[in-house]
Order: C-alpha cells, then structure tokens, then sequence
C-alpha cells in the first residue's frame, strides 16, 4: 500500500515538475521605421514592457512578446 | 427523415415482436438496473420514477477512453459535447448549451461565465461516479436557466462503515502525447466518512487526420477534491470541495477574414505554455445536511461556486478577459410523506451571484454586477396501483443589478419573474414503462445578452447586448415507451418542446475594430422536435456478449436562425465481458461504431456539414489474483477518418476533429474492510 502510494506520489510530481512554463519571450515594437526587436525579454521585464510599452526618442510604442 | 423513421419502425417492430416472444418473468431482468436517480425532487428508482432520468455510470462511460470528460458524456443518447479543440468543452442536451442548460454538481449548481461558446464547463471526472441527464425543461427542480436540460455530476458514493478504497490510474494517449494521472482515496469509520482526490494532465498540441499538428491546441488541467460525511442521530451531513485549473491554448487565431487551414497546422508537437490562451480555476464547496424523521425529510443545502476566467490574447501578462464570478447558494427541501404513496415536496431555493472584472484587463464584455435569484416550489408525488404521478408548480424572480459605469449611465435594475410546472406521469404494464411528461422551463436574459458592448477575442467579434430582451419560455412534452424484456430491454423516446422569445446572436452589417459587429435578438417562436431511441440486448445464450444501438436526433420546425443544431447521431456498442481466476486474462472487450448524419438546418453564417462515421475499440485486461490492477488498451477514430463536427468552433477555419488515439491506461483500484 505504502509503495503504491510513494509511486502515485512521485509520478505526480515529475508531472507537474516536466511542465515548466517558459518565461522568456523574444520581443518587438513597430516603430516609424518598421520593426524593431528587443531580442529576448523576461519575467519582470516583459510586464512593464507590456504594461508600459516601450519608449524612444521618437515616442512610446506598444510591444508584442508573440507571433502575431 | 423518412429513412431513420423508417429504420427505427422497423427496429421497434422486430423488437416488439421478440420482446412478446419471451416469456415475462417476475424476476428482475439481466437489464433492469434499479439505481437510485438523485437529480429528481424525490430520490426514487429509475422504475418507479415518472420523471425520465438517464443515468450513466462512468465506469461504463470508461469502456473507450476519451481524450477529455466532453466525450464521455456524449455517450448519453441525445447528449452532445459542444468543443474548442480538446481543452475545451460544454454539455448539449436536445440541441441545447451554454445558459440553457444547467450543470449540477452534487446537489448544487454550477456557474462559470457559459454565456460564452468559447467557455468550457471548468469539471474534471476525478471523484464522480456517475452522470445523470434530465432532458428538456426543468425549472421546477433548477430555476432559472433550466431550460434545455440538466447534466448532473455524482460523486462516488461514499465507503461503507470500516471500508478503505484506492483507485489509482495513469493513462497517455498518442494523440495529443497526453498523460493523466489521477488518485482518489476515500475511507470510512463509524460516523465519519472522508476522501481526498487528486488528477494532473498534460496534453501537447493534438495530431489531426493528415499527421500535422493544430498548433495552440495544447492543454493542461489540475484537480483536487475532498470532503467528509457524518451522521448524526438522524441525519446525515457531507462537506464536499473541488478545485480545478485548466490552462487552455486557444488555437486557429487569426486577424485575417479569409484563412488557410494549413497556417494554424504544425509539423511539431509543442507543450509550451503560449498564448493566446485561457485559464479557468473553480472552486467548489458545498455542505448538504439532511435530517430523516419518521414521515418528513429535510434538507439544508449551502453552496459557494467561484469561478475565475482569464484569457491572455495580445500579452502574456495583461490578461484581455478576466472575469471572476462568485455564487452563494441555499437551499432547503422539505418531504412529508402522508403515507408511503403520497407525499408533498416543497422548497425554496436562492442563489446571490457576483460578477467582477480585473481592474487591469483589455476588454470589458459584460459589467460587474449582481444577480440574485428567488425560488419557491411544491410538488406532489402519489403512486395508486400502476400509476405513479408527479405534479408540481414554481414561481421564481431574478434580480439583476449593475452600476458599472463602462456599461450605463445610472445604477441599472432589471426584475424578472416567471411561474412554471411540471406533470410526469408513469403508467407501468408489468415490468415496462409508459411515460408522458409535460413541463415548463424559464430563462432571464443574462448580463451578456442584455448590456454586452467590446470585442469578444476568443470569438472573433464584437458583441452588442440588447436591454429590452424578455425572458426566453419553453413547454416540452416528452413521451418515453420502455419495454423490458429479460434479455432485451428498448427505449422509444420522442418529444416536441416549444420556445417563445429565443434569444440569438446574429451579425449585423458593421464592424469595429475590424472585427464583425454581432448584436443578441429575439425570435418570437422556436419548435424543436426529436426522437432518442435506444435498445440493449443482453442474450441469455450469449452471457458474455452486451449490445447497445442508440439514435438521437432532432430538428426544428420550418426555416428558423438557429445555429448548432446537433447531427442525427447513430452508436453502436458491442461489448464481450469476460470472467476467469488467471492472473491476466480478458476481462472486456469493447468495440464502438458512431455514424452522425449530415447537418443542413443551418443558420445564416453556419455552413453545412457532412455525414461522418468513427470506429472504436478497446480490450481491458485484469492482472493479479485480487484483480486489482488493470490495464486498458484502446483506440479512438482507429481508421483516421477526417471529419467535422458541426458542434465542435474550429470547423468554421476548416479544422477537422482529432485523428487517430491509442490510449494505455493502467488503474489500481483497492478496497478493504
């Protein structure tokens, strides 16, 4: 009873461990000239630059971390 | 029509005619399964009761595996599965879904924003035992929204004094490379009784008939549940709970009007977590009390539903839609029996819900706000010789309220009130069964369909409510001829049910944000009218061999705008049980062949879709001497065949249903005293 149950245990933990989410995101805005990339962006850094956008000297533009 | 009328006649008649061949034994027959149904006012045998109830177990339902719990139930005759590729899924009953059906969970329902297509039912299989379906209106048992049927989920009922239960499994499939694990342990002493359940899967995207994959289709979902009953010295009282969590990708996203197939195909199967997507979480709770006297019952009924959906389209961090929605329910029923043939049922019911969007999503489809509904009912249940009778009437009122200022102007409330009732008669001839039922059902228009103004992403276009909506009414008469026979047992079940005030979602020539403009309407009458007809045959010179052909269709009278009528829908099973002391042997053998008929009662923007069939197959194996492990191997769509359902949203991007699945499945199921 005892090893069913570890084994019940273990394989859901290898589950849940082997699903992972990926948090790095390659992303880009559409500036005046076309599209500009920001390479690879993560966690924190792709809330404020989806929350805020991004800003140059041209203006602030709105960032896309996905394929559109 | 003519041809499935005409293949039923004939099957009704052959079986009329076997059915008088053998002789009528008062013994039970091999096919009579005197269950009790717990969705009806009264707990009664399926027998004995005037209400027809079709109940399923779920280990019967598990004979082929299934890539979600959608198509399981769909097993049901005249049940269907409306899907989102494979994460997402809602019940059809006779043509019915989203706000008119209501789902129940153990005694309570459940609320999870079902206005939306796109929007799944947000329940797993873990810890239910069985499914019971009551077809067509309902409102004097549910209220408001019981208006096309009700599905209703049973846990597993629970150990009995002493007894300790484990069932353990762990199933993968080729088809979407999922693997779901599932444990439930449930155990029980002298008053007190618990369980605790757990189920994890992971599915990557799912593999289509031409062997790419649709991409985004990916999916995972995350259950808990538990509880505790105890009995008092006249009572008996369950706290039950249930979490889920689905994490669903939303494939076929596209800006384009015009769209290839092929672009949303993949020649890899990806698992990542991507976007667009959607995320559900439901938590269930509910304490049921019920106090057993000498010729009353009572029970006391306390519920908290909160669902929360959020779906991230554009961003992986600020969510588009993100709705979270809080139900608080009670509930009580009262039972005196003046004597054992005649007895009053009376309740009331009431359920408060709250509806809030985060502050920080993109798109505002309904306001927050408030609804609370009022339900007040009584019915009497006498049987007198061969007649058993139940006949009841409601009265219900809906409160909505909202002064969200992104929806109106001034503080909005809207009141609806609405009577209904119920007449269910049984007429038994020895063992068979004559049903007539007639019963009414109500609908207020919901928050959605009354206020809606923004871009619904997941479905493509932007929705416009309409505030003078009157509640939608139906009347169903429901016929249901079941002749048991000791081997043969057949079910000939048509029915006609009436709408005043159909409320649709129709396109009107604008767009916005160039998305389709969609504004909700009213259409001042819809018939629909139908057949399920189902036939067992259990042999006696055959012990080992279970047939079962089941049809359901339905169809609406003239030409009507009414979209997702489901297929005529013909399944056969055929079934070898098997029974030996080695330690592997057979123990079942299943084979399965669905055939849907081609749908062409279409709406305006609906195309017409063709007839298909699958074929299914699984052998299940017992190992050990105690037989508690097992091991099941199946398939599903075994001949690949490319089809379409006309229930399921990616056909209308030309994506067909899932190819071929070989499942594995390996279960342990202990039980001690």
């Amino acid at each position: 009873m005892k090893t069913t149950l570890k084994i019940t245990v273990v394989l859901s933990v290898c589950a849940f461990l082997s699903c992972g989410k990926n948090k790095c995101h390659e992303c880009h805005y559409d500036g005046p000239n076309g599209i500009v990339e920001l390479g690879e962006q993560c966690g924190d850094d792709i809330q404020a630059l989806e929350a805020n956008g991004y800003t140059d000297s041209t203006g602030t533009y709105e960032v896309h971390c996905h394929e559109h | 029509m003519f041809k499935y009328t005409f293949t039923l006649f004939f099957i009704f008649v052959f079986t009329i005619a076997q059915l008088a061949a053998q002789e009528t034994r008062d013994s039970v027959p091999h096919l009579q399964l005197n269950q009790i149904n717990v969705s009806g006012l009264t707990f009664k045998q399926q027998s004995k009761s005037p209400l027809l109830i079709e109940a399923k177990p779920l280990d019967d339902l598990r004979s082929i595996p299934a890539l979600n719990f959608g198509e399981m139930w769909s097993k049901i005759p005249g049940v269907y599965s409306a899907t989102f590729g494979v994460g997402i899924y809602k019940p059809v009953i006779r043509g019915m879904q989203g706000n008119r059906v209501v789902s129940v969970w153990n005694g309570m329902r459940m609320e999870g924003q079902q206005w939306g297509n796109d929007h799944g039912l947000g329940i797993t299989e873990l810890g239910l035992s069985r499914i019971e379906v009551i077809k067509g209106p309902a409102s004097l048992i549910y209220g408001s929204d019981a208006l096309g049927g009700v599905i209703y989920f049973k846990d597993e009922d629970s150990p009995t004094k002493g007894e300790y239960r484990l069932k353990a499994s762990t199933q993968y499939n080729t088809n979407t490379h999922g693997l779901v694990q599932q444990f439930h342990h449930a155990q029980s002493h002298s008053k007190l009784r618990w369980n605790l359940g757990f189920r994890y899967g992971n599915h990557a995207d799912l593999k289509l008939p031409n062997g790419l994959y649709l991409e985004n289709s990916r999916y995972s979902e995350l259950g808990f549940n538990g509880g505790f009953s105890f009995n008092s010295s006249k009572g008996v009282h369950h706290l039950k709970m249930a979490y889920t969590q689905f994490r669903v990708g939303l494939p076929g996203h596209t800006h384009d009007s015009i769209s290839d197939p092929l672009f949303f195909q993949s020649t890899v199967a990806r698992r990542t977590y991507s976007i667009p997507s959607q995320n559900q979480e439901n938590k269930l709770v509910l304490f049921d009390n019920n106090w057993f006297l000498s010729n009353q019952n009572f029970q006391l009924v306390f519920g908290y539903t909160q669902n929360k959906l959020s779906e991230f389209e554009e961003k992986w961090t600020i969510p588009g839609i993100d709705l979270s929605l809080s139900n608080m329910l009670a509930q009580t029923k009262w039972q005196l029996k003046f004597r054992e043939n005649l007895s009053i049922i009376s309740g009331i019911q009431s359920m408060y819900q709250v509806n809030k969007s985060g502050h920080n999503a993109t798109e505002f489809l309904i306001p927050n706000g408030n609804v609370l509904d009022y339900g007040l009912y009584s019915m009497l249940d006498c049987s007198i010789a061969n007649w058993h009778l139940q006949l009841g009437g409601r009265i219900d009122t809906r409160q909505l309220t909202t002064n969200d200022i992104q929806f109106v102007t001034d503080a909005f409330k809207k009141n609806y009130s609405s009577g209904n009732y119920s007449l269910n008669v049984l007429y038994k001839i020895k063992i068979h069964e004559i049903r007539i039922s007639n019963s009414s059902g109500y609908r207020s228009p919901t928050y959605s369909e009354l206020l809606a103004n923004g871009v619904h992403h997941g479905a493509l276009r932007y929705e416009l409510g309409d505030i003078n909506l009157l509640p939608e009414h139906a009347n169903q008469l429901d016929v249901s001829v079941k002749l048991n026979g000791e081997h043969t047992s057949l079910l000939f079940n048509p029915f006609y049910n009436n709408y005043r005030n159909y409320i649709v979602l129709n396109p009107v020539d604008s767009s916005v944000e160039s998305l389709p403009v969609f504004q909700y309407e009213q259409i001042k009458q819809v018939q629909f009218y139908g057949l399920d007809f189902a036939l067992h045959h259990h042999p006696h010179f055959a012990h080992a061999l279970h047939t079962e052909s089941n049809f359901s269709i339905i169809q609406t009278a003239g030409q009507v705008n009414v979209s997702l009528l489901p297929q005529p829908r013909f399944t056969e099973v055929i079934q070898f049980n098997f029974d030996s002391n080695k330690i592997l042997h057979l123990n079942q053998l299943t084979l399965e062949a669905m055939w849907c008929g081609s749908q062409r009662n279409v709406s305006t923007f609906e195309t017409v879709t063709n007839a298909y069939y699958t074929l299914d197959a699984s052998a299940n194996f017992l190992l050990g001497k105690a037989k508690q492990w097992s091991v099941q191997v199946g398939g599903k769509n075994l001949t690949n065949q490319k089809y379409f359902d006309h229930l399921s949203r990616l056909k209308n991007i030309g994506i067909p249903m899932p190819g071929r699945s070989i499942f594995v499945t390996i279960k342990l199921d202990l039980n001690k005293k």
